[in-house]
This record gives C-alpha cells, structure tokens and sequence, in this order.
C-alpha cells in the first residue's frame, strides 16, 4: 500500500500535503491546527472547542462561512481532541480555490464578537450536557480522566472539566487563545482530489501565504508520573446496571512499543471472536458489553476496558473476571494465530479507509503532526513486526493493578435490574 | 511574504463543472433473470463487496422482535460451526460482514480483501443457509438485549421517539408497538427458525457484486448462491400483509412524557408525506432540507444559532413503500420546548408563506447537487445509492429526475409545496424530559 502524495512548505510554516487522485470528482479539504484541549489553562478549560466553534462565525472578508460552503456544494464540519483541532470540508473538485479563500479567510482573519461569542457558549454548554449528562453514564469520561491522570493536561476532557469555565470564557481570553495558536506555522493543510501540485501550490500561496507565523515553539507539557497504587471511584446512583472503567497508562502514538499496545486490544476486543467478548459477553455472560481499546493520545494515554454487567451479575465478580483475562494475555501472550487475525483485520480497515479521500487527507495531516506523512504507509509494516511475545511484555508491563483506575457504576438498590 | 495583490474581498471564480455523470450498476444476465443481480466492476481498492436483500423486514414477521434477533443470531454459529469457530475464520480473514432488518426489507452484507474472498464468502453463504440459532448463545443475546433496553430507557430521546411512533401509527400497526423486557424474554428458538424460513430464502432476493474484480467472480457467486439459499418460502409478499398497505393519518398533537432527572428536553416531530414514488417526493426533499437538512438550515439559524436553545436541530425524510415521515428532532435546553416548538412552528408556516429569496434557493441548489455529487462518488457509495433506490423498485431514472428538479423547480413551487405539506396545524410532537 502506498499513498503517493506530495509535500511542500510556504516560507510561513504551513505544511500542504496533496494526494493527487484521479478517479474522484469531490475534492477533500482537511486543516489540521496543532491545538487541542491539552494546551489549555486548568482554570479555563474548554476553550480549544470553544473556539472550534467560533470559527465558524464568519470572517473579515466571508462574512457566512456556511453559506459560502452550502453555495459550492461543501459539506463541512469540524472536531477538536486533546491534541488537535481539525477542519474538513468536501466539494465538487472545480470548487478547490474557493475552499482555500474560504479557509484562509477564517484562519487569518476570523470576526469574532460577543455576541457570537454569547451564542456558542450557550450552544457548548448544550452539548456539554447531551454528551455528557443528559444519558446514563455519560460523565464516565470527565471522571475517569479525572481519576487516571494527576498533572497532565489530558485529565480534562475536550468538552472542558466543567460547564462554568465555558459560561465565564471572556472575549479577550477567546482572542489570546487564537493569537498564540492560530496560526500557518501550526497548521498542516492536507488535500485530495484531481489536482496538479503546481496549481494547488500556486492558490495555497495565495491565500495562505500572507498569514503570519506565530514562530511559537510546541509547549512540552507536563509529564504524568507513574502511578504507585490502585486508584478507584464509584459512583452510586440511579444507573440501570453496574458499569466499569479500567484505564491503565500506555506509550503516547509515537511511541515504538504503541503498535503492541495496540494489539493487546485487538486481541481482546476486536470483533466477534476476540477474547472478551466470546469470553465475557458470551461463553460466560458476565457482561451485556465490553470492550477494550487505546485512546491513542499523541502523549502517554491510556488503555481502557469498560462495560455494563449482566444481570444478575455483580460489579465485584465482572471486575475478577476482565482481572483474569488481562493477567491471561499478560502471563501468556496472545498465539500467533490469534494475532494473524487481528493483522488481516487491520490490513483490511485500513485499505477501507483508503476509498475515501477525506479519511487520506486527515490521515496524511495526523501523521505529518505526529512525526511524518511518510508513516502512513508503514503503519501495517509496524504491526506486522510486532511478536506475540512483545504483545505478553507489554501486558505484563501495563496490566497489574497498582497502575490501575478503576471507575466503577453502581445503581441504588431499588433501580438495579442485575 | 505578504500578497498584498490579492483582493481577499473578491470570490474567487470555480474551474469550469463538468456535467455530472455517473456509473450505475449493470444487470447480470437478462433483467428478468432470478435472483436479480447487478454488477459494478470499479473500485480503486482490491476489495469486494456483495451485497444481499430480501423483500421483507420486520413489519411483516408473525412474532415480535423475531426478524432482529434472527438476523442478529446469524453470525452466532451455524450448523457446522460454533459461534466460536465462524466469528473466529471470519475475523481471521479481515471479512466484515452485516446482518441487518429494517422495517421492510432484510439485508446481508460482505466487504473483504479480494485475496480472501474464498475463504469468507462460503462461511457468509453458510451463515445465512444454515444458522444454527443455539439456545445458548441466544439465551446470552437476549440478556444483552434486555440490559440495553434497560439503558436507553433513562434516555429522552428514546422516550420521546416511542412515543412519537405510537402517536404516528393506528395500534394494530406493527410499528406501533413498543418492545420491553418481557418481549424479549417471550423469544425462544423456534421464533427464530420460523422468521428464517419465512424471510431468507431465494425468493424475492436482489444481489448487488462491486469490486475492481466483481466481473470475474460473479458466475461462481451465482451458483452458490442458486445451491445454498431454500428454495421456497411462506408467502410474505408485501401484499398478503394488507394492513400495512393503509397510509397512516395521525391525529395532531403534542404529548410529554415526565423524565424528572433528565437535564434536558428531547423533542421529536413529525408529519405523514407521499412515498418516494411519488412525484412530489423531489420537491418536498428540497423543502426539508431547506426547513433543517443542512448546517445552514432555517432551523439550526433559528434555534441554534440565534437562540442558543441547542447543540444541534436536525428535519430528514424516512421513507416506506406506501408513505414517508418529515422528523424534526433535537435536544433542547430545560424549559425551552415550548419556545422551540413556537419557532419551529414558525418556520413551517414561514416556508408556505414567503418566497425563498433567490440567493437561498441558489445555496441549497449547489448544496444539493454537491450532495448528490458525492453521494455518486466511488464505487462503494454508488452500491449505496443503487440500493436506497432498489428498495423502492426505482431505478437510475430517479436520479435523473431528481436532477431536473432541483435545476428546474421554483420558489413558488416549493412554497405551495410547503403551504400543502407543511402545516404546523398538522404536526404530531413529543417531547421528554424534565417538568418545566
């Protein structure tokens, strides 16, 4: 598998990336801003998707962003992670120089006024409750993060750790925030579509090539230490069945043993033969559901297996039993056989993701970010080298309880239907 | 660095649009061949997808809830392999492969590597000719199901949508009725078998093949498919089920359903409209994008953006053979449902009153034509777009005709269009959450 793309740098630090692609009539705009809620305040939390959306308020010389892109044929939208925020827009392939004076216009020069601001916050702090209160278990994310990291940034969730850091953001503290980040020398612009670099060289330079850096270095932040004890939480309340969370700290995406990581939760989770679910869900049913995954965060994140109990089943048992399944792939390793499986599993998802250009252009601009663009195509040579015995090093290095945060759900007596 | 020739305040003019035109599935074989199967032979990706659908769902089964649990329990073992085992072989060659039942129709899916299409295409055909449904893996099923039911029940917006259907549909109407735990308690195996030999056999099946390579390995898939699929079936023709022929003619109004911890109110509306057959249907999907079907829509300006009531407001189309459903659905700020409903009410009326200015017509045309532009794009989502189609026995003409509509229709159509189908009068609403 191969992603032929090329790459260039303007003298003002943006990164364009263009894969060339023939067979497609849509052209993929992704702008990647190296800005995620990791590089907020403590005190002010949020702000990164706040500003995701104000961004969407119009600008100096496009006055309506959206109708700008609902007049080319765009479908647009955006999403902010702890590590970054990202733009994508998708139009008809002849509309390509609008999306540029359309983007840049924003990232340069965005109109930004207390009343948009008033409005988005309202809107944010709807969202914050959808997401996260209006549902059972839905503050799972905000607690866990809470609990598994102590100094780093990324124990606070995107959406902010609290609705009133939102509801106080000041317009001069949401201006500062776009001065320091929003800027070319942060931003990687990745495109796909039928297009000759030349031309898109020539309009990048255009309409980006008079933004001004920011010259500001990437902040190091602050590293987690290791945890020394088991960490839990429980929270009682009107839940309909008992729920766990168990996150344990892991290498960051860059990290040479994050691919072993990885696949410890392949092997445990990824599709219907995986381990925990024909084990745990089914074979065995101590859960309704269960799942593990990688949060895959750009600094060290985590490793996380969560699910609701069975009825009938108690919160103590089900946490023994995914307790057994871990010191299982510790003490065992997973069989080559086993991690075949999960290999093709990958091949196949990632040649998926190939048949959609926006997908190659985010992912061009999330490995550019990372280290190089390059890494996209070594990604399945990364897997592939990994051993089962490095996959049993790797669990019996991250899986033992004294590393563990445990959140744990529990309904009031008269609400549970266990 | 600084262009200071640029004239930022000038739009810049698009590269010259070529006419839009599309691949479109072919048909195998002469068109009254059975089954009915179509071929894309495109694809950048040595991936193929096939792609398998009955003419029957869930409306039209003889015990509750037993065409989603069949469908669900057919990647649970068959009769010469263990859940285990299949779940394993599948996983082991990257197959993915999808069971689902919708309300009128039933369909199997596969997308695999090409390079393992031989391993999983025997192991999806045998999945769905001899499911296994075993006792225990479906005693594990409905324990999960029961536990999810249990969940989404303290959500808004599932009461407020439950709702909403038994506002919508007459009683007898089979999407009237509502599922609870002991629904799901009630399902034994024999429920499965019977839906089984019921809905999948070779009657009345459509087979889609798309990939680089789908010429070349078609003749074989038919063969498999002729052997492996029962041959006969209880009649579940659409039209032995006469009572899902009536249109339903929901009375208006607007019910509440208390959810005292909920932080904030789910509301859910709709109207009864024609099928996708009709001719209306082009207009009126313009209309709907135009009240909420877009970023910019009259709603999500009105109730997001100006008034700040909600993270989002959304209006969509569903269809069904012999009707649609316009929804309006969003999640709104505690105490502010009737504001909403006032404004949402307003913008209906608005649409069958005022003309929609030049420029707003303009935008959702481009929006539309750039949607149908890359609903069109790639092979994948062309097999999408033939199968929204083949379900209503429409063909490609459709989309033409959809194309014409959108260059051709007026504002002054579209506004009787909404003066006719539009009517806040005639609006059935539920909501969910907190008392105010």
């Amino acid at each position: 598998m191969k992603t032929n793309f090329e790459r260039r740098v303007l003298p003002n630090g943006l990164t364009l990336l263009l894969r060339r692609d023939d067979q497609t009539r849509m052209g993929c705009l992704n702008l990647m801003v190296r800005v995620g809620s990791r590089d907020e305040n403590p005190d002010q939390t949020g702000f990164a998707h706040l500003f995701e959306h104000l961004m969407f308020s119009g600008s100096k010389h496009v006055p309506s962003y959206d109708q700008v892109a609902q007049s080319m044929g765009a479908e647009n939208n955006a999403f902010t992670s702890n590590d970054l925020t990202n733009y994508y827009l998708t139009f008809p392939a002849p509309q390509l120089e609008v999306a540029l004076w359309l983007e840049s216009d924003r990232m340069g020069f965005p109109l930004i006024d207390q009343k948009a601001l008033d409005t988005q916050k309202q809107v944010v702090v709807e969202e914050f409750k959808e997401r996260y209160l209006n549902q059972p278990y839905g503050d799972a994310w905000l607690e866990l993060r809470d609990l598994a990291y102590q100094v780093h940034p990324y124990r606070w969730a995107t959406i902010g750790k609290e609705i009133s850091h939102i509801e106080q953001a000041t317009l001069e503290q949401v201006q500062s925030f776009r001065r320091r980040f929003y800027a070319p020398d942060q931003m990687i612009l990745g495109i796909n579509g039928p297009y000759d670099l030349p031309q898109v060289e020539e309009w990048v330079t255009r309409w980006f090539g008079d933004l001004e850096p920011s010259g500001a270095v990437r902040p190091s932040y602050t590293v987690e230490p290791q945890p020394t004890g088991i960490r839990r939480r429980e929270k009682n309340g009107a839940y309909p069945a008992p729920a766990l969370y168990m996150a344990f700290p892991m290498p960051g995406r860059a990290s040479e043993d994050y691919h072993a990581c990885d696949l410890i939760t392949d092997v445990l989770s990824r599709g219907q033969s995986s381990r925990l679910f024909r084990g745990l869900v089914m074979d065995r049913p101590m859960f309704s559901d269960l799942n593990a995954y990688v949060t895959g965060d750009m600094d060290p994140g985590l490793l996380v297996v969560s699910g609701h109990c069975a009825q009938g089943i108690s919160i103590d048992d089900a946490e023994n039993a995914v307790w057994e399944e871990l010191y299982k792939i510790a003490n065992h390793g997973p069989s080559q056989d086993e991690l075949n499986k999960s290999l093709n599993q990958i091949e196949a998802s990632l040649v998926m993701g190939r048949t959609n250009g926006l997908n190659v252009a985010m992912n061009l601009c999330y490995f550019e970010y990372l280290s190089q663009a390059e890494d996209l195509d070594r990604e399945i040579e990364a897997y592939r080298k990994v051993t089962p015995e490095r996959v049993r090093a790797m669990a019996e290095l991250l899986l033992k309880p004294e590393r563990a945060s445990i959140l744990r759900y529990l309904p009031n007596e008269q609400d549970n239907h266990g | 660095m600084a262009n200071s020739a640029i004239q930022r305040s000038r739009r810049p003019l698009p590269e010259e649009t070529v006419p839009l035109t599309w691949d479109w599935p072919q048909p195998w074989g002469h068109s009254d061949s059975r089954p009915k199967i179509v071929v894309l032979n495109q694809g950048n990706e040595p991936l193929i997808r096939i792609d398998i659908q009955w003419n029957h769902g869930f409306w039209f089964e003889q015990n509750f809830l037993s065409t989603r649990l069949m469908t669900r329990m057919l990647s649970e073992g068959t009769l010469q392999r263990s859940a285990s085992e299949w779940t394993s072989e599948v996983d082991r060659w990257g197959g993915q492969i999808r069971f689902s039942s919708e309300a009128e129709h039933t369909s199997a899916t596969l997308l695999v590597l090409d390079r393992f299409l031989p391993q999983v295409w025997p192991l999806f055909l045998e999945a769905i000719s001899e499911p296994a449904f075993r006792p225990e893996e479906l005693q594990s099923i409905l324990r999960s199901k029961i536990q999810h039911w249990h969940i989404e029940s303290q959500k808004p917006s599932f009461l407020a949508g439950r709702q909403l259907r038994q506002l919508l549909y007459p009683s007898f109407h089979p999407e009237s009725r509502l599922s609870s735990p002991a629904d799901y308690k009630a399902i034994t195996r024999e429920h499965l078998l019977e839906a089984h030999s019921q809905l999948l056999s070779s009657n009345g099946i459509s087979v889609s093949v798309c990939g680089p390579q789908a010429n070349q390995y078609v003749p074989g898939l038919i063969s498999d498919l002729q052997r492996s699929l029962p041959k006969t079936a209880v009649d579940s023709t659409p039209g032995s089920h006469l009572h899902l022929k009536e249109i339903p003619s929901p009375s208006p109004s607007v019910v509440f359903v208390p959810k005292a911890d909920a932080m904030q109110v789910s509301l859910r509306a709709a109207l009864v409209w024609p099928p996708k057959t009709d001719p209306l249907y082009h207009g009126l999907k313009i209309l709907v994008t135009v009240l909420g079907g877009y970023f910019g829509s009259r709603l999500m300006q009105n109730l997001r953006e100006d008034l700040g009531l909600t993270y989002g407001v959304g209006a969509r189309l569903r269809s069904y053979r012999n009707h649609s459903l316009m929804t309006i659905q969003s999640e709104l700020s505690a105490g502010s449902e009737g504001l909403a409903l006032e404004q949402i009410r307003f913008e209906m009326d608005r649409l069958g009153q005022e003309l929609l200015s030049e420029q707003e017509w303009g935008r959702v045309r481009s929006y539309l034509k750039g949607q149908l532009m890359a609903g069109l794009d790639g092979s994948l989502a062309l097999i999408d777009r033939y199968w929204d189609l083949e379900s209503y026995d429409l063909g490609e003409d459709y989309l033409h005709e959809y194309l014409r509509t959108l260059n051709e229709i007026s504002p002054a159509t579209l506004m009787e269009l909404a003066a006719q189908f539009l009517q806040p009068n005639r609006l059935v609403v539920a909501t969910a959450g907190p008392s105010a």
